[in-house]
């Protein structure tokens, strides 16, 4: 990503398609049929991209919207994180499901293993509230 | 006790089939202000907030918590809760008041507060709030697209129609739950042949949904329920950080994501802890804002069937789309539910958002009959479409969809059952037959079609999971097999995912592929002559009916002959005189009649006219004498005219469309003795006993006047009476004298 954007560079697609580069290492005007029959380009390259996202959380932040963006960059973290992990984590969120410990684990795994701040934090605060409202593994 | 005829009529409409209730506020039946809803309040100390309406911190539900520390703005929140409810709600309707200032405010205003703001508003001011509020200058409406055969044919079909009419979103699930990922193939394709960039979904459980998503087989989610009271969420099995963890998953796949909340759902849950359904509302839509989802289908949704039976519970479903606008939020305006039996109600449900404008008018009009509504039946199904369209043209209003041509929706219903066809060959999937497809093509509802083998297509189904097949190989299927088309709109929607320019709020894709949100397409209200008005060319669609046609070959249609091909010959004799015979009666014609048009708004043959009134004449052993007008086509100058010809000083009075009267030579021409106003009414026994009549006036009685005819329904050809009235009076030739006639039926033998 390179750095500031404005208004004006939405939508990126068209205004910016040089900052994003897919997951699979592809430019997106080369996400052609030709491309994918020759085998340059697979299924991989049409996931969506963390600058891509982190790109509309910079243009949600510019009209003010801190709630977009904020929900954006977490997604942005969670773009190489297993969708199986996700929901994984999804359902340690859950009333009733996880001890504070394992709350604890998943936000220093996402912290750790896969770089994710904004999400690791999430869950300590989930944590925190789950443990104060009693809704804990072992609550009910 | 006695009942009266209209009580025993009134009791058999249809809305009092409808429940209806009232308040109830210990199971949360109460709209707003229940007495358990607390006072609006905020305290901030050290940038944390310590109390919200009238809880400490200490004391907060998981609800009170997740608003208090991602959603309420606690710079802004002190000073915008300190502003009274009422001042906030005129600042709602001040046109001078922007969009973008008010949201600023709202976003430091508690549910409570939020509550009794949009309290202070009546229905006209809320639907003016509304048209402010809305995120996108454009307005956009959302299809449900299902069958109860989960027949992918006929649904791929059903999704072709639904984009071409131009609904910007398409929505399915499945009846059976293995099999839906064959829908949302059936939606992908399909759709892409209705309209390109048209955005789908299938409504699964959460996990099932995400996959679905991953795979590229839908586009954005609606599903991820929320709750406005600690326990529901926990029965739901979730908690506002599951939902907000997984939602953002959701993001990180591209898939543009709106929450569902509505009002009644707490009530149906059995825990709205005495709380009022506004109240609980306001709080799911501050867990949506909250979890920074850009947008949600509210509006009651399946609550609709208790929130509508409290009196003012329509106007607390279009108050609850406010505050989600308020909020910032894309709103699907719900509409989407089938909760009355009454027209009239369910007119009246749209009609503040159709008037109003939301991101999505509906989250779900019915694109199949409602008996193929897999949702339980929305408010509007295939069957309304004509009436939907006659609203906006008759208000001007743009409500997403436009008439299409019927020849067109055969094109893309079979331009989608080909593509499917040549997709499951490619896919080596369970055979699309032609006959099938010629079938779901033509078929009203899943009642039409071939029944295909639903286990072959369920293994179908569950191949698309393990083999993992995704919408770029749907892509390269079709493109292969000659269906470029659909083949390049759904490699676009995934190049548009690796950009994530629709996951900004209020995001669709229009035809030409591009994609339009808040950050492009702006709501920039102002007041009048501001924001979104259908351009020339929307308005054209929006106008056009190919029921036009009949309005445009109506002179055609009255120069056309009798239904049996029944024409009249006129034969002018010569400058009418003044009659001497007592025992005769005149009858005089317009300009136009016989010769430029040649029947009556009741479809009678002119000549018939004549015959009928002559032959009634004669019955009672007068004779008649016809008389053409040419200075005038007004019925009442016309049969005066008549009647001071008449020897017997009676005249019938008889205009090209059929309107008539009976005349006496005394009477101004204002008056008369009989008018017969309804023309399309008039059948030939009418005219006979007009003849009839008017010859026993002539005899000096005093006939009983004939029975009045209404009928109210004959009002809409009032528009034909008019035209036809005009091309009479074009006939008139000025300072020329009546004149005599006799006539013939055409082609007769003499």
């Amino acid at each position: 990503m390179s750095g500031a954007y404005s208004l004006s560079d939405y939508p990126i697609i068209e205004n910016r398609p040089e900052d994003i580069v897919t997951p699979g290492g592809v430019r997106i005007e080369d996400i052609t049929f030709e491309n994918i029959e020759r085998g340059a380009v697979s299924v991989y390259d049409c996931r969506t991209s963390k600058e891509g996202l982190l790109a509309q959380a910079a243009i949600a932040e510019l009209t003010g919207d801190r709630y977009i963006a904020g929900s954006l960059k977490r997604a942005a973290e969670m773009v190489d994180i297993d969708g199986d992990k996700i929901i994984e984590i999804y359902n340690a969120l859950r009333p009733y499901r996880s001890s504070e410990e394992d709350l604890t684990g998943l936000a220093f795994e996402l912290r750790t293993k896969y770089g994710a701040e904004e999400n690791a934090r999430f869950i300590e605060e989930a944590t925190a509230a789950l443990k104060h409202r009693r809704k804990l593994r072992g609550n009910r | 006790m006695d009942v009266t005829k209209r009580y025993i009529s009134l009791s058999k409409r249809k809305v009092n089939r409808d429940p209806i209730t009232e308040p109830w506020p210990e199971i949360g039946l109460v709209l707003e202000n229940a007495p358990e809803d607390p006072l609006p309040s905020i305290r901030v100390k050290d940038g944390v907030i310590i109390e919200m309406d009238g809880k400490r911190r200490e004391d907060f539900d998981l609800i009170d918590r997740f608003i208090a520390d991602y959603g309420i703005d606690k710079s802004g929140c002190e000073r915008a809760m300190a502003l009274p409810s009422a001042d906030i709600a005129k600042r709602l309707v001040d046109v001078n008041v922007t969009r973008d200032e008010i949201v600023g405010l709202t976003v430091g205003l508690t549910p409570a507060k939020l509550m009794r703001v949009v309290c202070e508003l009546n229905i006209v001011e809320i639907m003016m709030a509304q048209m402010k509020m809305r995120a996108r200058r454009s307005i956009g409406n959302q299809a449900h697209v299902t069958n109860l055969k989960d027949n992918p044919v006929l649904m791929s079909m059903d999704a072709a129609e639904a984009a071409l009419r131009g609904f910007t979103e398409l929505e399915t699930t499945g009846v059976v739950g293995r099999i839906a990922p064959l829908n949302a193939i059936a939606l992908l394709v399909g759709g892409q042949a209705g309209r390109p960039g048209v955005l789908t979904q299938c409504s699964m459980e959460e996990a099932y949904e995400l996959q679905l998503g991953i795979q590229g087989l839908t586009t954005f989610a609606e599903t991820l329920s929320v709750y406005g009271t600690e326990g529901v969420f926990t029965d739901g099995d979730d908690t506002p950080w599951s939902k907000a963890f997984l939602s953002a998953g959701y993001l990180s796949r591209g898939i543009k994501t709106r929450f569902s909340s509505g009002t009644g759902s707490e009530v149906m849950m059995g825990a709205a802890e005495g709380k009022s359904m506004l109240y609980l509302e306001a709080r799911c839509l501050w867990i949506i804002k909250a979890s920074g989802i850009q947008g949600t289908q509210n509006g009651s949704l399946d609550g609709i069937a208790i929130t509508s039976t409290l009196p003012g519970g329509l106007k607390t479903v279009a108050s609850e789309n406010l505050i989600a606008s308020m909020l910032g939020l894309e709103v699907a305006s719900g509409n989407d539910t089938y909760f009355t039996e009454s027209d009239m109600r369910r007119t009246a449900k749209f009609v503040p958002t159709l008037f109003a404008g939301t991101d999505l008018i509906t989250s779900g009009y019915s694109a199949t009959p409602n008996s193929d509504n897999v949702f339980a039946g929305s408010n509007v199904d295939t069957e309304h479409y004509d009436d939907w369209y006659m609203i906006q043209r008759d208000f001007s209003v743009d409500g997403g969809i436009v008439p299409v041509k019927e020849e067109d929706v055969v094109r893309v219903r079979r331009r989608a059952g080909k593509a499917m066809q040549a997709l499951f060959e490619e896919l080596h999937f369970a055979p699309i037959g032609d006959e099938e497809i010629e079938a779901a093509v033509f078929a009203y509802s899943g009642e039409d079609i071939i029944d295909r083998n639903i286990r072959n297509d369920i293994r179908c189904a569950e191949l698309v999971l393990t083999e993992g097949i995704t919408g770029l190989d749907i892509a390269c299927a079709l493109n292969r097999r000659g269906f470029a088309f659909e083949g390049e709109s759904i490699l676009a929607l995934l190049k548009h995912r690796v950009a994530a320019d629709y996951l900004q709020t209020s995001a669709f894709v229009d035809s030409n592929l591009n994609v339009k949100s808040i950050i492009n397409d702006r709501n920039d209200y102002r007041g009048p002559g501001t924001a979104y008005r259908p351009d020339e060319e929307r308005i054209k669609k929006l106008n056009d009916n190919a029921r036009l046609k009949t309005f445009r070959n109506i002179l055609e249609d009255a120069n056309a002959c009798g239904p049996d091909g029944e024409d009249i010959d006129i034969r002018e004799i010569g400058d009418a005189e003044r009659g001497k015979r007592k025992d005769e009666v005149v009858i005089a014609v317009s300009p136009s009649f016989g010769s430029h048009q040649k029947k009556t708004l009741g479809d009678i043959p002119h000549l018939r006219v004549l015959d009928e009134v002559i032959a009634g004449i004669e019955e009672e052993g007068l004779r008649a004498r016809c008389v053409k007008c040419y200075e005038s086509s007004d019925l009442g100058v016309i049969a005066s005219i008549g009647a001071k010809l008449s020897g017997s000083g009676i005249g019938v009075g008889i205009q090209s469309k059929g309107t008539s009267e009976i005349q006496q030579k005394d009477f101004s021409p204002l008056f008369n003795l009989e008018l017969f106003s309804q023309a399309p009414l008039l059948d030939r026994e009418a005219y006979r006993k007009i003849g009839g009549s008017a010859a026993r006036y002539a005899k000096g009685e005093t006939p009983e006047p004939l029975p009045a005819r209404i009928d109210p329904s004959v009002h809409p050809l009032l528009i034909k009476s008019s035209v036809l009235h005009y091309f009479d009076t074009q006939r008139i030739v000025r300072r020329k004298k009546p004149v005599e006639f006799t006539y013939v039926e055409k082609g007769a033998k003499e």
